[in-house]
């Protein structure tokens, strides 16, 4: 299970890393979303920890790193919502739909993280900030969608042994 | 809220600790951004009532015929320690404010510190100084000083020549001179991101979608609000109203 975390923490550390010259279009949100999907709401909590404090060791670490690990949490805890409404109908999620799914989740990514500019400045700052970001935001979810759609399949057929001893 | 308690118990650990986890966090954020913009408002009120005192004091130092206006206004220590630098005005002075002492205290509003005028021009010169850990420690006697100066359309709104200390700004200026001629200013955000909407009736967009409220130090815009455009001695401030129609 540690395992398990620090293998995926370390792909998600070294791919921001790595496309960090790419404005915001990074695979962390996918595939936070697909770690909840599969293992549950306390795993992607974790992974989000992990992730969130080492990668901003390299990358610098401010006050965003509270807002960027409660961004993640309210994606985790959304993605959870959603699979356990899947569960009580004993369906399948449809790729696609978990693909704009994910896609939303970049918005809610930028919202939640510009929220910190309300505590320094007042609403003014807030909006300033946040329709700055929009474009960066968009990116961000585009990326989201088209990392959702490749990560997807990959990641459920290499987990679903894994998967077995968590259910 | 017992239909909250139920949902709360009925969930599983984690699912509880990551709700409770956000919603304190999301409180707390709201919370710590209201009280800052509630306490940001507070010292610029304080920078108005300082900065009446000082005016008085300004204008006290234009006019030749000041101390007697010193007299006229709040006796403090301060005051006696200029005096004390120039003693022949002292006496001078003195005497002609026990004259005009019941002229002064009817035109001054009540003041606490008018029972203590009223004793102190009782008493004599040396009981004065036991005054001193009462009242404010004064700043030195050279003070900066600006002018500022409203233009609404066409016609000068209010003017004045105004103490500035080192928090000044051409915001802060603005606020004293318009409660010192009781105008009205509104004004949207706070802190150095203000923005001045409008000076006593004219307003922002009333007189075509451009106009509004400018201003302009020693002559030029400076690219920066009002709020955080600092000024030194000897500096003239006009604010101005753009229309186009």
């Amino acid at each position: 299970m540690i395992s398990l975390i620090g293998i995926l923490a370390a792909v998600n550390i070294a791919s921001r890393m790595g496309l960090q010259a790419l404005p915001n279009i990074k695979p962390v949100t996918s595939i936070i979303i697909i770690s909840v999907m599969i293992f549950g709401l306390s795993f992607g909590v974790k992974l989000t920890i992990v992730t969130t404090i080492v990668s901003n060791i390299f990358l610098g670490m401010g006050i965003w790193t509270f807002f960027q690990i409660l961004a993640w949490i309210v994606i985790c805890l959304l993605t959870q919502i959603v699979v356990d409404f899947y569960r009580k109908i004993k369906k399948e999620p449809h790729l696609i739909v978990m693909a704009c799914f994910s896609f939303l989740m970049g918005y809610v990514f930028g919202l939640i993280v510009s929220l910190e500019q309300l505590m320094i400045g007042g609403p003014g700052l807030f909006l300033t900030y946040y329709t700055a970001g929009f474009v960066f935001d968009t990116l961000h979810a585009i990326g989201n969608f088209f990392f959702y759609l490749i990560c997807a399949p990959i990641l459920t057929k290499i987990f679903i042994n894994e998967k077995q001893k968590f259910i | 809220m017992k239909k909250i308690i139920n949902l709360l118990s009925k969930m599983d650990k984690t699912k509880r600790i990551v709700i409770l986890f956000i919603t304190i966090s999301f409180v707390s954020i709201i919370g710590i951004s209201c009280y800052r913009s509630i306490n940001k408002n507070q010292p610029v009120e304080q920078d108005i009532v300082i900065n009446d005192s000082y005016k008085d004091e300004s204008i006290n130092n234009d006019d030749s015929s000041q101390e007697e206006v010193k007299k006229d206004t709040e006796k403090k220590d301060p005051d006696q320690e200029k005096q004390v630098i120039e003693k022949e005005n002292n006496s001078q002075t003195q005497k002609k404010t026990e004259n005009k002492k019941q002229n002064n205290n009817d035109v001054k509003t009540s003041h606490s510190q008018e029972v203590n005028k009223k004793n102190e021009t009782n008493k004599e010169e040396n009981k004065e100084p036991q005054e001193k850990p009462d009242n404010q420690t004064k700043p030195p006697v050279v003070v900066d000083s600006i002018q500022i100066k409203v233009e609404g359309m066409g016609q000068t709104m209010m003017s004045g020549k105004l103490e500035i200390d080192e928090n000044s700004t051409a915001l802060s200026v603005l606020k004293t001179l318009a409660s010192n001629n009781n105008v009205r200013i509104l004004t949207s955000g706070f802190g150095s991101m203000t923005y001045v909407r409008g000076i006593g009736d004219l307003v922002e967009k009333e007189h075509g979608n451009g106009s509004g409220w400018m201003y302009k130090v020693n002559g030029t815009s400076p690219n920066i609000a009002a709020g955080g455009c600092s000024l030194k001695n000897g500096d003239s401030v006009v604010w101005y109203y753009v229309y186009s129609d």
